[in-house]
């Protein structure tokens, strides 16, 4: 019995061992691979002074050469990046917090807003690890609880997992066998200074080039969401649940570090949003000056128009030109011209 | 709690512990005579508590059923009554499959008789229960006949303990699919106290890691897209269909195969040993070669009990034939699809049973040399693959309609590619399967083909880190095993 038990612990040391190789191999940051692609090209510009980060309806939607040629004060990147959620946009501002010497060439930051969504498969992928860290998932564990009976049980096997590095084992091992296979693809979006052609991601990602050639209709639950968007605006209650108010708490503790430092903070509503009552919660946060509604249908119908759309969540190109340039425009009616 | 779950981990963790750890308390106490009874009593309690987390309700009936089995044997061993002892199996019998067909089949046979009136043109309304089928009922029910039937005919003697026998029934891992054990081969097991085997334990574990590969890996993947071409309503081409049906093939038997030998793995490091269900039944060279490596204790379940009871190869065996195959299908759902895929395979059996070529390939694959292997042998597998797939689109389709339109969707030349899967899910799947293959076929001789590799150490451990890893990576998202429902 004894050596039975030693034998598979033998062999259990063994297979734990071996799925952790490739993170002696690997470099250290294995996050969000859209951050880190793009953040040392804006280490290594220090005349950046705009920073947008988001997820794709960031990337997707904003321009910065348009919005630096609205305001003609700002010199702008994108960072924004597909899938990227709520909270990693919220523990990569944390990161930044602590460069203090990239902060000083910073001036402004908008920060694209959404309700966090609980999704067990997240977890299981190089980009959840970037969020099991033990803060940030007792910051999760008491986010979701209340929305997802099993959010704090699946969590915390995420985190085991992760610890023994058997969560994302897969990507690792790809991630060492074929370096290229994940970054390609943030590296192929990589124009205009972060922004990126809705249509050109469409077509060079395999997944929804299928799709596009299944024929299906990427707008048709557009409608649906514009009128999500409309009802939440028309019912501007003030109430938010438990989870978001502790989203809340921490973007509004963000907005106080930053200015601390020098750099201003600007909320903006993520576009096409569904499920949750985003302009309640938008209300709890810390405005500053500026107030962006771009989300609400009835005051910008444009951005719900299937004629500016590359999809029901994103906008196209033409769409992304009055995105950016609105948003421009409301920036400079606060900060005024040069 | 299914196996391939972290709960099921814990609880067996627990158990095994505590099993092994009886004997040296025991020992300590000078009460080695009752290593038996708490080994066996703890088997008991896990069962039951393993069958409880599935539904509490039904433990009812798995006593009730045990508990007159068990004094239907005893009556029947102490009397010498012919009259008495038909009787007492009369009672089993009507008992057990009046309790399966109350669960299974009471709606399906109201609603076909309703369908029949309405087809004459008398319409009634048919009583529907809708009762909640016990987990494992078709499995534990037979397994507890068996034994009634085994002790009318003096097969077996009685058995003395309830305690043994309750753990006959209940026995974990093999309760709620199978393999259907015997009562001559199982019940001896729980008579002596079970010592620990390094050997038994260390193969169980091999066959533990392969069955995880098979159910957690390949069917629970092969599911995947199996599920989108059987969805009702799909509307791909005959190239997507085909694919389909070859993978609901391989994720059957992975499905199955993978749940018999992890619960015969488990049982293994219980110090009990199961019946082989599986032979790589995929190698086969024709149909009767399949049933003879398909889910071998249920096909031996119905060829013991009522094949030859019926009269077997020598009175009227083409209707024997006939009644074993619907009843075998039927015996998996009450649906006409289930005896319509009954129905299929003794179309396929009878013109070898009359060519007197169903017993034939007793012999293994591979064993005539390579060129009889590759011109004969190997275009055979492939044949009876074919047909065995066709069988499975009966087996998987939610009615006849249904079938129908799947073997319709072979024709079609609509071109729906599968878009939620990139090149690199098609690599990985396909790794999956070739793994699969290429090593059951090279441990087909064996009980499992893990135990049988003649390679070296060092790819030998190389082999079991690689599917340790792909089980790890496939594992929690605890997908159902197909023969749960049955």
């Amino acid at each position: 019995m004894v050596s039975f038990l030693f034998r598979l612990l033998f062999f259990l040391i063994l297979v734990v061992g071996t799925i952790n190789v490739p993170r002696l191999l690997l470099p250290a940051y294995w996050g969000n691979e859209g951050h880190a692609v793009k953040m040392p090209y804006v280490e290594s510009h220090e005349h950046i002074n705009t920073l947008f980060i988001g997820s794709s309806r960031t990337q997707f939607h904003i321009d910065p050469l348009l919005f630096d040629s609205v305001t003609g004060k700002t010199k702008s990147f994108n960072l924004g990046y597909s899938s990227t959620r709520g909270e990693e946009s919220m523990f990569f501002l944390e990161g930044l917090l602590a460069q203090k010497d990239f902060l000083k060439n910073i001036d402004y930051i908008f920060l694209e807003v959404r309700p966090l969504f609980y999704d067990e498969q997240l977890y299981k992928n190089l980009r959840g690890k970037y969020q099991l860290n033990r803060d940030r998932l007792l910051f999760l564990q008491s986010y979701f609880q209340p929305i997802n009976e099993f959010a704090t049980k699946d969590l915390s096997k995420a985190y085991v997992e992760s610890l023994l590095g058997i969560g994302m084992l897969r990507e690792e091992w790809i991630q060492l066998l074929f370096p290229s296979v994940r970054l390609n693809k943030s590296i192929a979006f990589f124009e205009r200074r972060g922004f990126a052609n809705r249509k050109k991601a469409i077509e060079s990602d395999q997944i929804n080039s299928n799709l596009v050639a299944a024929g299906v209709d990427f707008t048709d639950n557009l409608d649906n969401r514009r009128v999500f968007a409309l009802n939440c605006y028309e019912a501007d209650t003030e109430t938010i649940s438990t989870s978001d108010s502790f989203y809340v708490a921490r973007l509004n503790a963000l907005y106080g570090d930053l200015s601390k430092e020098g750099v201003t903070l600007y909320f903006i509503p993520t576009l096409r949003f569904e499920n949750t009552n985003l302009p309640s919660l938008f209300k709890k946060l810390h405005q500053g000056d500026l107030y962006v509604e771009t989300s609400n249908p009835s005051r910008y119908p444009d951005f719900y128009n299937p004629e500016f759309s590359g999809d029901a969540a994103h906008l196209n190109l033409q769409g992304a030109r009055q995105y950016s340039i609105l948003l421009a425009e409301l920036f400079l009616s606060i900060n005024g011209p040069l | 709690m299914l196996f391939n779950s972290l709960k099921f981990l814990v609880f067996f963790i627990a158990v095994f512990g505590g099993y092994w750890s009886i004997r040296p308390i025991m020992q300590k106490l000078g009460k080695l005579s009752y290593v038996v009874s708490f080994q066996n009593l703890l088997l008991l309690l896990a069962s039951y508590t393993f069958y409880a987390a599935w539904n509490v309700k039904f433990l009812g009936l798995i006593l009730a059923s045990s508990v007159l089995d068990y004094y239907v044997g005893k009556r029947m061993s102490k009397t010498r009554s012919d009259w008495k002892r038909k009787a007492l199996l009369g009672l089993s019998l009507s008992f057990n499959l009046g309790m399966l067909g109350l669960f299974k089949y009471f709606d399906f046979f109201s609603e076909s008789f309703a369908d029949l009136l309405h087809s004459v043109g008398m319409s009634i309304n048919p009583v529907v229960l809708g009762l909640a089928l016990p987990v494992g009922i078709s499995f534990y029910t037979f397994q507890t006949l068996s034994y009634s039937i085994d002790v009318y005919r003096n097969k077996i003697p009685a058995e003395k303990k309830l305690l043994t026998f309750l753990v006959y029934v209940a026995y974990f891992p093999q309760l709620v699919a199978g393999p259907i054990e015997r009562a001559s081969r199982f019940l001896p097991q729980l008579h002596s106290a079970r010592s620990f085997s390094y050997t038994l334990a260390i193969d169980g574990c091999r066959q533990i890691l392969w069955g995880f590969f098979k159910k957690v890996v390949v069917a629970d993947t092969c599911a995947l897209f199996a599920n989108e071409v059987f969805a009702p309503g799909y509307e791909g081409g005959g190239v997507q269909v085909a694919l389909g049906i070859l993978f609901f093939t391989l994720q059957i038997y992975g499905d199955f195969s993978g749940y018999s030998d992890i619960a015969i793995g488990i049982s293994k490091l219980m110090g009990i040993q199961l019946m082989q269900n599986f032979a790589t039944p995929y190698f086969s060279r024709n149909i009767g070669e399949f049933w003879r490596r398909w889910h071998i204790s249920l096909s031996t379940w119905f060829r013991d009990y009522l094949y030859i009871p019926l009269g077997g190869s020598r009175t009227k065996p083409l209707k024997n034939i006939l009644i074993i195959f619907l009843v075998s299908g039927f015996w998996h759902g009450a649906n006409w699809t289930f005896i319509l895929w009954g129905a299929y395979h003794a179309l396929l059996y009878v013109p070898l049973f009359l060519m007197g070529k169903n017993r034939s390939h007793l012999d293994s694959l591979g064993s005539s040399g390579t060129t009889v292997f590759w011109t004969k042998e190997l275009p055979a597998v492939l044949t009876t693959f074919i047909l065995v797939a066709v069988g499975w689109v009966f087996f998987r389709a939610e009615s006849i309609h249904h079938a129908y339109r799947v073997f319709l969707g072979l024709k079609s030349t609509n071109y729906v590619d599968f878009p939620l899967w990139s090149s690199f899910d098609w690599a990985w799947v396909g790794l999956y399967i070739s793994i699969m293959i290429v090593i059951e076929f090279l441990g087909r001789n064996h009980e499992h083909p893990l135990q049988g590799l003649n390679i070296s150490v060092f790819f030998r451990w190389s082999l079991y880190l690689f599917l340790s890893f792909l089980v790890i990576h496939h594992f929690g998202d605890e997908a159902q095993f197909i023969y749960f429902q049955f």
